[in-house]
Order: C-alpha cells, then structure tokens, then sequence
C-alpha cells in the first residue's frame, strides 16, 4: 500500500505542478475569463477550453459566503450565546475593561501597531540565478540584470545579514511599463531565513521583454498587498529591486 | 498572506483553524478556497461526465475536511512546508476518489481504466512524502521513462484521461495501452526505490533487483510496441 501511495503523490504532485498557470491565475480571479481562454487555446484543445473556463470561473462572493456560512453553520458552533444566568459576566468584564482604562493609561497610548510590529531589519540582499549564462553580464548581483529564456527556470535567492527569525513573508512584483503582476512564488525558507524562489518564467507570466522585479520581504501580515501600497518608511518590511529581461528561444543565438 | 500563485495564511491562523477556531477557520476557507477549487478542477477537467459534479465534489471536499475535528487535515506539519501545498495535495486525492465514486456509478464501468485503480483512498497513509523527494522524483521518472511511457503516465494516470481515448491517439490497443500503464507503475517504484523514496524501510535489494530484471526484460518488448507518432497525441477529452 505505502508503494501505491508514493506514486499517487507523485500523480498529484505532477498533476498539480503542471496545471497550466492561466487557469489558476483565472481561480484566484487574477485574468478574466476570457483572457485565460484566449491563452490557455494556444496548447489546449477548444472543448478542453471551454470546459475549463467554466470549472476554474471563481463564484461570487455571495457563493463564497454562503457556502462558508454552512460550513460554520455545521461544524464550527458558535460560542454560547449569553444566557440569562450569564449575564453577570459581561457586566463583570465591562467594570473590568472600565477599571484598566481608568488605570493603566501608558498602555493603551501605543496604537495596536506600533505595539504588534517590530522592526524588520535583516537586510536582505537578491541575487538571480539560472539565467541565460551566455548572455548574463558579467556580475548579475551588481549590475542587477539578467537575462532568462522564456519556458525556462529563474531563480532568486534572498539572503539576510542575519540569521531572522521568525520566518518572514516574501512577495514578488513584476513591472512593465503597461503592467504588474504579482509573481505567482511558492518560497522556501530556510531556518536562517534564507529565501529561495524558483519558478518558470511562463508559469510566472513573465512574457519577453524587460522586467523590474521589486521584491518585498518582511514580518508576516504586514508586506503591502500592492506595489501601490508600498511606503518608503514601513519599518516592517524590507525591499530590493532587480531588473531582468526574458527573451523568447528563438531569439537566442544559433550556438554558443 | 496572499504569495502570489497560491495564497498562504500564516501558520499560527492554519493551526488555530485546524483547533477548531471559527474566525481562523473562516480565513482559511476564504484563502484556501479558489486553491481548492482550481484542484478540483484539475481532476475533472479531461473527463467531460465529471463537469456536473464539480460544485459537489467541491463541497463534499470540504465538507470532509472539517468532519471529526478537522481529522483529515491535521497531518499537516508546518516544518515540512506550506500549508498551501499540502492542501492541494490531500484536495487532489480526495478529490480523485470522490470522481472515481462517481465514474462507478454509471451504468457501464470500464474496470480496465486506470482512474479506477489510483487514489482508492482518500488519505496519503503514513507520512506525506516532502516535496523535494517528489521532485526528485519527478526529474528522475522523466529522464528515465521512454517518450512513449512518458505520455501514458502523462495523460492516463496523471491528467486522468481515459485509456482508451489515449491509446487510439497513440495507434495501440486498449489492452496494450492499460497493461503499459500498468508496468508504469512498476517502472515509477523501482526508480523510486532506488531513490530512497517511499516504502517502509528504503530500498530492499532482492526485490530492486526482481523489478530491474523485469523492467529491463520489458523494455526490451515495449520497445516496438508503439510505433512513432507519439507526439501527436491531444491533450484533450473527446
């Protein structure tokens, strides 16, 4: 049994880790419908198409929610709804919260943030890695360009000053002059908070031309959710940038 | 936390979810819930009578999930990963069992398909494999398995096509294409065994060895057993 169980993950792992990136990015509701069909139509027969559109369309948030609700409904109940024998307790808890007002002032003046967010400061340092080696320039963490073949593998590495503990947040933004993305990453961490990104380029969404990648890394909870949203004086995460350029194979050089 | 392709929760939200808080668990369902459904999808996605059942098996997954006290899910080990991953793999397995419940239930069940004889149960006995071992893996069942057998394992037992449509694509038999796929399997444990990969206690040599013999003696027959035109085969569900 332990036998037929490897190759089953090893199905799931396949399966999963080949599952054309349009129809997740259409899951998360991160392209439309009709993009990820117009994309996915390029390597995938129109039935295959037209049925995927239709399984990996996102519900409404209305569906999402109720769907939620029955779940709670059923299997999370909520706590015991204030009884009339119990009614004494919120009043106990209300004197209570009126009292440590009334005499422990200096704890409430910090805001919920500044007390729950402490200073990141690992000082991260990119490096990229896997690129088109023919084409790299000749110090590809200095020069902060590099150049990766479309389909094929890209690689950075983060690496702190320090040992960071605990482990931090990673998230990775892609602009062109007509567009961003959020990089689809799966980082691994290690203990000394290390951080390794590896991914194809097309599976990123990375399609040719020249990429400024702006990485963020950071306390967990606090990286901004957009490149908007990041602010020069955020104590709590950190940023490096890096450009790229992804070319398509064919425009490689025949040899060498 | 959003991280791009998949979202991620931290750790601490995933295992107060897991312990039965309702808040945690509400976040993790918003996160986690198109990264459960593009699973699902995957699955049924090339087997064209599944589409309907789809929101089901969505539900059903679920639902089975946060039964007994979230039993199902709480395997996971934060030191081995993200949750992410192990969510998608556990929801692929589960999700592959509850498809081939319903494939059975149509009148006509073609016993010979190799959907039927994968994922009889919805658990990952025993300790889930890293994800670097199944990469490993991965890599090595890919340099070593002919073009041929690739596209068997590829679009029969991975994509979970159906054997026939597949091996009319590739000009054999259906008999011949299911009883290839079968040896696959074979093929796939000796690598793996070699690896180190799986199996309760590493590699047993005796039986390494039985297994190489055999895949080297079916080698040599499967050979001329599918003739060319391999790379004509369509992704797709007629």
């Amino acid at each position: 049994m332990r036998d037929a169980n490897t190759i089953d993950q090893l199905i799931a792992h396949r399966a999963l880790s080949s599952l054309p990136a349009v129809w997740v990015d259409l899951a998360h509701g991160r392209i439309s419908a009709a993009d990820a069909a117009e994309a996915a139509l390029e390597h995938e027969p129109v039935e295959l198409v037209e049925r995927s559109r239709a399984l990996f369309e996102p519900p409404t948030e209305a569906q999402v929610e109720g769907q939620l609700d029955a779940l709670l409904e059923a299997h999370f109940p909520e706590p015991a709804a204030a009884s009339s024998r119990r009614w004494w307790i919120g009043l106990a808890s209300a004197a209570a919260a009126a009292f440590l007002l009334l005499t422990v002032p200096p704890l409430l003046d910090s805001s919920p943030d500044d007390a729950s967010i402490a200073v990141f400061d690992a000082g991260y340092s990119l490096t990229l890695h896997r690129g088109y080696e023919g084409m790299r320039a000749a110090d590809p963490a200095a020069a902060g360009s590099a150049v990766y073949v479309e389909g094929r593998e890209l690689e950075l590495r983060l690496r702190p000053r320090h040992s960071v503990s605990p482990e931090p947040e990673v998230r990775v933004f892609a602009t062109t002059a007509e567009r961003t993305l959020v990089l689809p990453i799966e980082p691994r961490i290690n203990e000394d908070g290390i951080v390794t990104i590896v991914g194809s380029t097309t599976e990123a969404g990375l399609r040719p031309g020249r990429w400024q990648l702006t990485v963020v890394v950071g306390a967990p909870g606090t990286l901004p959710e957009s490149l908007d949203g990041i602010r020069a004086d955020a104590g709590s995460y950190e940023v490096v940038k890096a450009e790229i350029e992804v070319v398509s194979p064919d425009e490689l050089p025949s040899s060498g | 936390m959003p991280q791009g392709k998949y979202s991620e929760l931290s750790t601490e939200r995933v295992m107060a979810a897991l312990d039965g808080d309702r808040e945690a668990f509400a976040e993790l369902y918003r996160c986690y819930g198109p990264t459960v459904r593009s699973t699902v999808a995957a699955v049924v996605r090339h087997r064209s009578q599944l589409a309907v059942h789809f929101d089901d098996i969505v539900a059903e997954v679920w639902t089975r999930f946060v039964a007994d006290d979230r039993k199902r899910l709480r395997s996971f080990d934060p030191s081995r990963g993200p949750f992410g991953y192990y969510l998608r793999m556990r929801t692929f397995a589960l999700a592959r069992m509850l498809a081939d419940q319903i494939l059975r239930r149509s009148k006509t069940v073609e016993l010979d398909d190799p959907f039927h004889s994968t994922f009889c149960s919805d658990e990952f006995e025993g300790q889930m494999l890293g994800r670097s071992e199944l990469e490993a893996l991965d890599r090595e069942v890919r340099e070593r398995l002919s073009e041929a057998d690739l596209l068997l394992f590829d679009q029969v037992l991975v994509l979970g096509r159906n054997v026939g449509q597949v091996a009319s694509e590739l000009g054999i038999t259906r008999d011949a294409a299911y009883r290839r796929s079968h040896r696959l399997k074979q093929k796939v444990l000796v690598i793996a065994q070699e690896l180190g990969i799986g199996g309760p206690t590493g590699p047993r040599p005796t039986a390494v060895l039985a297994l190489l013999i055999a895949f080297c003696a079916q080698g040599a027959i499967e050979t001329e057993e599918i003739s060319g035109s391999v790379s004509e085969v369509a992704r797709g569900d007629a």
